[in-house]
């Protein structure tokens, strides 16, 4: 798992070109600059690589990083 | 002219209104270029059974959705079916269903305004919503189909022009926003078709609106479908947020 944890700290720092630490994944998104097309991208990536699928409603609660990886590892599971 | 030879096996592709006209022939077409089609018609159950029987008795797998996309809950109904599908993704979509409601500005109800706006433009907005993750995952393509009517404007079609000319800036923030994934988003621009919507006409209104094109005639649905079938294709790759046209020179 740390493979999706760190490849999507990764892809926030592609999108917003910001060197990031793991902390970022407590960070809010809004904190991290990611925009809702950020999120839709980030969701696209997990379920394209990871096979992981968000819904749409998922995508419109989460706030933070790890509420996206901690969704994905649960159901990679 | 011999037909083009056009190879969509293994595509999952959705047309709204897909019973009649310029849909139908699309459905036709896709299907015997190899693609599974899933198609929405309204109210012309009939027509779109017989299209089905038609298409699997050649051995093509076709399925008529109902929806008319002036219900809400007819749309939920059908984003709810169409994200179910996890069997048969959706890769594809052609954004066809339309109506019209015409009539002089200073005589147009709220409701012929709203019911034109619902159908071809919220719809096609509540629809595209629902699968915009899906398209994505898959690196879809969508093609909207929207109307010279959206790009010149049409005496006594306030309500119709505005509608497609929304899809066309529907379509272009949507090629932006998607065009980063690998979705490409394109609009057909038609302008006098022979299909169900102009056989309403007078032979007279007919005449006058051929003689008014370079061509100085009516387009067929199967053109605007060959149209409409590249830009899904591969071979339009790199074309993306563009409106073509197709209506014989109307200018």
């Amino acid at each position: 798992m740390e493979t999706l944890r760190t490849r999507m700290i990764g892809l926030v720092e592609e999108m917003t070109q910001r060197e990031l630490t793991e902390d970022a994944l407590s960070q809010s998104f809004e904190e991290l600059g990611i925009d809702s097309l950020m999120a839709l991208e980030l969701a696209v990536y997990l379920e394209r690589e990871f096979g992981v699928r968000l819904t749409e409603e998922d995508l419109g609660a989460i706030r933070h990083l790890q509420d996206i990886v901690a969704i994905a590892e649960e159901r990679k599971e | 002219m011999g037909s083009i030879h056009w190879n969509f096996k293994g595509d999952h592709v959705l047309v709204t209104g897909g019973s009649t006209g310029i849909g139908r022939e699309t459905v036709v077409k896709l299907a015997r270029a190899g693609a599974v089609v899933h198609f929405t018609y309204s109210r012309s159950g009939e027509a779109a059974r017989q299209l089905v029987e038609q298409l699997a008795s050649e051995g093509h797998t076709v399925n008529e959705l109902q929806c008319d996309f002036s219900s809400a809950a007819d749309i939920q109904r059908l984003t709810e079916r169409l994200t179910d599908r996890q069997a048969c993704p959706i890769d594809m979509i052609v954004n066809n269903a339309g109506v019209t409601a015409d009539s002089s500005l200073y005589n147009m109800s709220d409701e012929q305004w709203d019911y034109v706006y619902q159908v071809n433009l919220r719809a096609l907005f509540q629809l595209s919503r629902s699968m915009v993750k899906h398209l994505a995952v898959n690196r879809g393509t969508m093609v909207n189909i929207t109307s010279v009517s959206g790009q010149i404007g049409m005496a006594g079609q306030a309500n119709y022009s505005a509608s497609k000319a929304g899809i066309i800036g529907f379509s272009k923030a949507l090629a932006k926003e998607l065009g980063p994934l690998g979705v490409r988003v394109n609009c057909v621009a038609p302008g006098y078709i022979e299909t169900p919507m102009t056989e309403e006409m007078t032979q007279d209104r007919r005449r006058r609106l051929a003689q008014s094109t370079c061509l100085r005639r009516f387009g067929t649905s199967a053109e605007v479908a060959d149209l409409i079938l590249f830009l899904l294709s591969e071979h339009s790759a790199y074309i993306t947020g563009e409106v073509i046209g197709i209506s014989g020179g109307l200018v």
